[in-house]
């Protein structure tokens, strides 16, 4: 075999693997795992739970009030916030802030902690209907100070509850399955 | 490495880029939509060999140079963020829940014609319109047209702000300098010229009499290039004004059309109506008789059951011949009425024994009978179907006084009036006359003279450009406004705030009067209301008349009575023969007179005859291509007096000898979309309002070359396939599954088990017209992206449901059924069989489902389907979609990136949606319940969806009609969907061509 | 050209480097727009369109 051959059938695309291979587990290695557990970023408005939901006992819907109507939870509208916040420690530093936000009408950039890719579908409806607590799948909320998030949610999670739901189910439900066909999530 | 944002602000999704391109819109990026590789790749590639630059790469070089790049490109596209920001309301508007659709009512105009039709927004956007269900006449149907105008909303090329001499100005300067003109011309007492569109509006009628009362020497004309001249003065010459003639086909036992296209998808109620009458159960149920006379093909002839090529010329010959032939019958013709002109005996035009058939059937049927003529065809045609009507004292058409609309010779007498500068000003509003009038020479050059011309519109076209003055409007989905239909009065009312800074040409209009010294309303919102609640209102609130979107109210029309005088000229001007080919010029389907040029749904959308999109090429017969030496695509030349334009010819199956026919409202030259695309034929219009759309004497010859045709389709044969079936009302009685017999089908697959539901849908051919208002629900449902002329020639048009049309028999005069075809969702798939990758797959109701973040593109599925109904994102079709184009997208629906396949869903995203409401609401799923689009689109009602495991559906009842069948049935693919074979009434005798 | 020596070898190792390399450069010159000029495509592109609530009207169904 020429010289060359050899270097170019064995040699070159060897080395192109190994250069692949090295830059792919790099950027793994070094990619923070959108999807981990203990996701908390900083919000710009350092917004409790654990006083709001926990202390105070706000429902989850109160805020959250789409969960039964739309796909979507929602996030509150600043002005549900202000519904008290108007009064209540207006002299806070943040409550301040909220209130300039409210007055000015910018937006208020809320750093989102759980999401699902474009792909996905996911409608909240069915499960809130269904029964199960926030808490199955958005973890014990009211006791975080800041929102993390307690579960990947990859499908594998989504699947596995879906097989087997009885322990997120209330007690009494006729439920024995979730959905598992692919348009269900998947459109 | 970082990816930056685009900096417009904080969005609810993150962003995860499927290329590395951003929302950017550059040059390079518009041109890579179009490569299959990225920029540079292939002049780079070039440039290393030293060899003259080529068209592309070889896939296996190109393959070398990405392998190796493949891995860097991946780590720069991974997001590398979080998940994005989300950012609520400050201020919640009270009738908006994010996720959830609000609908509006409203109403759209085009022309004549009014649309009240029900607009469903997402978060404030409206993105899918559907007729208004409340309405009694069209109860919930709308034509393609108006469902594809919700992208107009999103029209890049909208105008934004007001514009003087060019350049941006703001409205208060555009406002003054127009009534700046306005007082003067009232002080000077020089008459201002007003070009508006039809005046289907009480209100804007009330308003426009309120501007005259306040300047008196205002001069307004009515402008719709697509209503057809000749039956605005035919209607003139038998009525003594203009006439609105409206169908009532559920009291019609037999039709006689004269080129009358009413089928098309434009009267969504009629529509509904020859539905109601064609779908039938038994075939002992009674039906109507469609007899066609054209020059050519229509989409109202493809449904006939007995149609003859009749060039339009001789139209009115044939229908003076008939009626008298009805009156030797012993019918009576009206007072006055004098046929000596017209000579005995049948017209040579219709073979004899179909001529007696015709007397027969229309004298049988009396009153029961309906003529109608075509809007394009000659005066004379239009009042002999006057005449005929009259003579049958026909119950199945309502006559009604109708707004006068100014034909070429008011528009001819406004060219004469400013180019003496008879005008101070002039105002152009939602007209493009630059464009429509066929002397655009003569047109510019009087326009030039007026000393200020204002134009008041959407989006800046040939008439703009002409204009010092250039005021954006508000979209109609941004508007007020009140129309009158039979049944009820329907208001128009704003379903989102207006996007850019325009305003309603109503509110311009109520600033001149301010301007002029009255002022009836602060804005035309106010205007309007108190119209309504003075007399429109009867007890009922305004509030209420907007939620439903109408006041039913019967309308007090006195029906204008012919006056037979008109008969002796019209017979007289019959006679005339004409020499040579004649060339029919008529609405575009996609364009209609040129407005919708810019609408890349409707460019589309094929033509439901020739299949074309993207372009008007001239259609000649089949007869006349052979003597010319003409094939498909060639090029031709057309002249006609003076006028020559070249332009591609496709041969027409079914179109009369000597008869040409050419699209208007192509040839645009304004418009992202709509310029360069085709050739604009409005030249050749004539300047006789009486035969402006027929013209006599045009010549056509070869002028070398060939173009690649945009079509979708160039079946003409069935190949002896059973794909399409279609039945005698005696082959319905006897045998209505003819010599098919169902296949017996082996699986080596074992059953699937639905447990709950079952979803299928009916398709009854006889009651689809082939007005493709299925496609355009279906495009703007799921978010159907638009390929392009190019694309389309090479067969990669993404349309997820298209209409098949088949032609039967003899090329000069075949039968033609249409078929909606789209994904068959078959028990037995083999697509499902062969993805590599399990991205379509069954689920247990039913669907075919595809998950478009499995697939890799393997297109595995795509080559096994039989029906063809899987579409390929062969190119980037979407990804450098920018606002306001983004807008109009579903958000229920993926958008798909390049490299997925995809095809019909079952609208599986509402089929979601409701089972999800319905189980929140602890109920079972009602039948009709679960609409898919086209199914809420087909103004025939043709397509039916639903359960099949529910036996008091209305889809189990028609799965097993007589006439029921599955499309390729032997193959075995098991589909859901049966189809109902088309039926056809001809004369009982039992020919089955005609 | 036809006439000048022709280097298969070389020319393929050329093409191996450089298109990587002219590949990742554009890349990354449209990921990163910093050294860019933002792109003539009308700004208007770039910014968002206010969405508003229609003033007055009144929605049939939610």
């Amino acid at each position: 075999m020429h010289p060359f051959d050899r270097a170019f059938r064995f040699v070159l695309p060897a080395a192109a693997v190994a250069i692949l291979v090295t830059i792919l587990s790099v950027g793994w290695l070094t990619e923070p795992d959108r999807f981990a557990k203990g996701y908390a970023p900083e919000q710009p408005i350092p917004f409790s739970h654990q006083l709001h939901a926990g202390t105070l006992r706000m429902q989850c819907q109160f805020c959250h009030t789409g969960v039964d109507k739309s796909r979507h939870a929602g996030i509150p509208s600043v002005d549900l916030c202000m519904g008290c916040h108007k009064v209540t420690k207006a002299d806070r530093p943040a409550i301040q802030k909220l209130a300039r936000i409210a007055q000015t009408g910018e937006p208020l950039p809320w750093q989102r902690v759980h999401t699902l890719p474009d792909h996905v579908f996911f409608d909240h409806r069915p499960h809130v209907n269904a029964g199960i607590a926030c808490q199955s799948c958005h973890g014990e909320v009211q006791t975080m100070k800041v929102v993390t998030r307690e579960m990947g949610m990859r499908m594998g999670n989504c699947l596995a509850c879906h097989r087997d739901p009885h322990a997120a189910l209330p007690p009494g439900s006729k439920i024995t399955r979730g959905a598992e066909h692919c348009a269900a999530c998947h459109r | 490495m970082k990816t930056r944002l685009p900096d417009h602000g904080p969005v609810e999704a993150p962003r995860f880029w499927r290329t590395l391109e951003e929302r950017v819109e550059t040059p390079e990026a518009r041109q890579a939509a179009h490569d299959e590789f990225l920029p540079g790749a292939v002049p780079a590639y070039d440039d290393v060999h030293g060899l003259p630059p080529q068209s592309g790469v070889s896939r296996r070089d190109f393959l070398g140079l990405v392998s190796a790049a493949a891995a860097l490109a991946a780590t720069v596209g991974c997001d590398r963020k979080g998940q994005g920001t989300v950012v609520p309301y400050t201020k919640r508007p009270v009738e908006v829940t994010p996720g959830v659709a609000n609908y509006y009512a409203s109403a759209f105009q085009e022309g004549r014609r009014v649309y009240p039709v029900l607009v469903k927004t997402r978060e404030g956007r409206p993105i899918h319109l559907t007729g208004n269900d409340e309405h009694p006449g069209v109860r919930g149907k709308t034509s393609p047209r108006a469902m594809a105008d919700v992208l107009r909303l999103y029209d890049p090329d909208r105008l934004r702000a007001p514009k003087a001499e060019g350049r941006t100005i703001g409205w208060a300067g555009a406002e003054a300098r127009l009534q700046g003109a306005l007082k003067e011309a009232k002080a000077t007492g020089k008459p201002v010229l007003l070009l508006s569109g039809a005046l289907a509006s009480p209100s804007r009628k009330a308003l426009l009499a309120d501007l005259k009362a306040a300047l008196p020497t205002l001069e307004h004309l009515a402008y719709e290039p697509a209503a057809g001249d000749a039956a605005e003065e035919a209607a003139r010459a038998s009525y003594g004004q203009s006439v609105a003639i409206q169908p009532r086909l559920a009291k019609a036992k037999v039709i006689l059309s004269l080129g009358a296209d009413f089928l098309n998808g434009e009267d969504p109620e009629t529509l509904a109506a020859w539905g109601a009458q064609r779908r039938l159960k038994s075939a002992k149920e009674p039906i109507n008789r469609l007899w066609v006379l054209e020059g050519p093909l229509t989409l109202t002839g493809t449904n006939a059951d007995h149609r003859y090529p009749v060039a339009p010329s001789r139209l009115a010959a044939v229908a003076f011949a008939l009626a008298r032939e009805l009156a030797a019958k012993g019918l009576s013709l009206p007072a006055g009425a004098d046929l000596s002109a017209v000579s005995g005996g049948a017209p040579a035009d219709v073979p004899a024994q179909a001529w007696a058939n015709l007397v027969k059937d229309l004298q049988h049927a009396g009153r029961n009978a309906v003529v109608l003529c075509g809007a394009q065809m000659p005066a004379e045609a239009h009042q002999a179907a006057h005449l005929l009507n009259a003579l049958l004292g026909s119950e199945a058409v309502a006559l009604s006084p109708a707004e006068p609309l100014a034909t070429t010779r008011d528009l001819e007498a406004a060219v004469q009036g400013m180019a003496a500068g008879r005008y101070a000003a002039a105002i152009f509003w939602d007209v493009n006359p630059a464009f429509t009038y066929a002397r655009a020479a003569a047109w510019k050059d009087a326009v030039a003279k007026v000393p200020l011309r204002a134009w008041i519109g959407l989006m800046e076209d040939e008439t703009a450009a002409q204009c010092q003055l250039v005021l954006p409007e508000n979209h109609w989905l941004e508007s007020w406004g009140d129309y009158t239909t039979p049944g009820a009065a329907v208001l128009q009312q704003p379903t989102v705030g207006t996007l850019y800074d325009t305003r309603q040409g109503e509110d311009v209009l109520l600033g001149l009067l301010k301007a002029l010294g009255s002022a009836p309303a602060a804005d035309y919102h106010t205007y309007l209301r108190a119209r309504w609640e003075k007399a429109v209102l009867q007890g009922g609130t305004f509030e209420q008349a907007l939620h439903d979107g109408l006041v039913k109210a019967e309308a007090k029309t006195v029906a204008p009575a012919f006056k037979g005088a008109s008969v002796a000229a019209a017979a007289g001007r019959a006679t005339r023969r004409t020499e040579g080919l004649e060339l029919v010029l008529f609405p575009g389907f996609a364009t209609l007179d040129g407005r919708h040029a810019n609408n890349s749904w409707l460019q589309e959308t094929p033509d439901p005859i020739s299949k074309m999109t993207w372009d008007n090429p001239v259609a000649v017969s089949v007869q006349d291509a052979q003597t010319l030496g003409i094939q498909e695509g060639d090029f031709v030349t057309l002249t006609l007096e003076g006028t020559t334009l070249r332009l591609p010819a496709v041969i027409q199956p079914g179109q009369a000898m000597g008869v040409l026919a050419l699209a208007l409202g192509y040839g645009r030259t304004t418009g992202g979309v709509a310029k360069g695309v085709g050739a604009n034929a409005y030249p050749f219009l004539g300047l006789d309002p009486a035969t402006a759309n027929v013209r006599p004497g045009a010549r056509l010859a070869k002028a070398g070359g060939r173009k690649e045709l945009s079509r979708t389709q160039s079946h003409h044969r069935m190949e002896g396939r059973d794909i399409v079936r279609s039945l005698t009302m005696d082959e319905f009685l006897h045998h209505p599954q003819g010599h098919h017999h169902k296949p017996e089908l082996v699986s080596l697959y074992e059953e699937q088990k639905f447990p709950d539901h079952k979803w299928g849908m009916v398709i009854d051919l006889a009651a689809c017209v082939g007005c493709s208002a299925c496609v355009v629900a279906c495009q703007s449902e799921n978010n159907v992206p638009v390929v392009g002329a190019e694309q389309v020639a090479k067969g990669r048009e993404m349309h997820w449901i298209r209409i098949d049309r088949y032609y039967e028999g003899e090329l000069e005069n075949p039968k033609v059924v249409h078929q909606p075809m789209l994904c068959q969702h078959c028990d037995s798939a083999p697509c499902e069989n062969v993805c590599p990758v399990n991205a379509t797959n069954h689920s247990p109701d039913g669907l075919n489902q595809m998950a478009y973040n499995r697939c890799v593109g393997t297109r595995y599925c795509a080559n096994n389907c039989p029906y063809k109904v899987r579409r390929f994102n062969f190119l980037e079709y979407t990804a450098y979609k920018t606002e306001p184009e983004t807008l109009a997208y579903n958000p229920e629906v993926t958008v798909r990136p390049r490299g997925v396949m995809e095809k019909c869903s079952f609208c599986v995203q509402r089929i979601n949606d409701v089972k999800i409401r319905a189980k929140g609401e602890g109920r079972s799923i009602l039948d009709g319940e679960v609409t898919t689009a086209c199914m809420a689109g087909c103004p025939s009602d043709a397509i039916v969806f639903g359960d099949l495991k529910d036996p008091k559906s209305r889809i189990a009842q028609l799965v097993t009609a007589t006439r029921a069948y599955r499309v390729l049935e032997e193959v075995g693919a098991k589909p859901a969907i049966t189809y109902l074979a088309d039926l056809k009434n001809p004369v009982a005798g039992g020919h089955h061509a005609n | 050209m036809a006439d000048a020596n022709r280097t298969p070898l070389l020319d393929r190792a050329a093409a191996l480097l450089a298109g990587p390399f002219l590949l990742g450069r554009q890349a990354l010159s449209l990921a990163f727009l910093t050294d860019r000029e933002t792109p003539e495509a009308p700004a208007l592109a770039l910014q968002r369109i206010p969405v508003t609530p229609p003033e007055h009207a009144i929605k049939r169904r939610g």
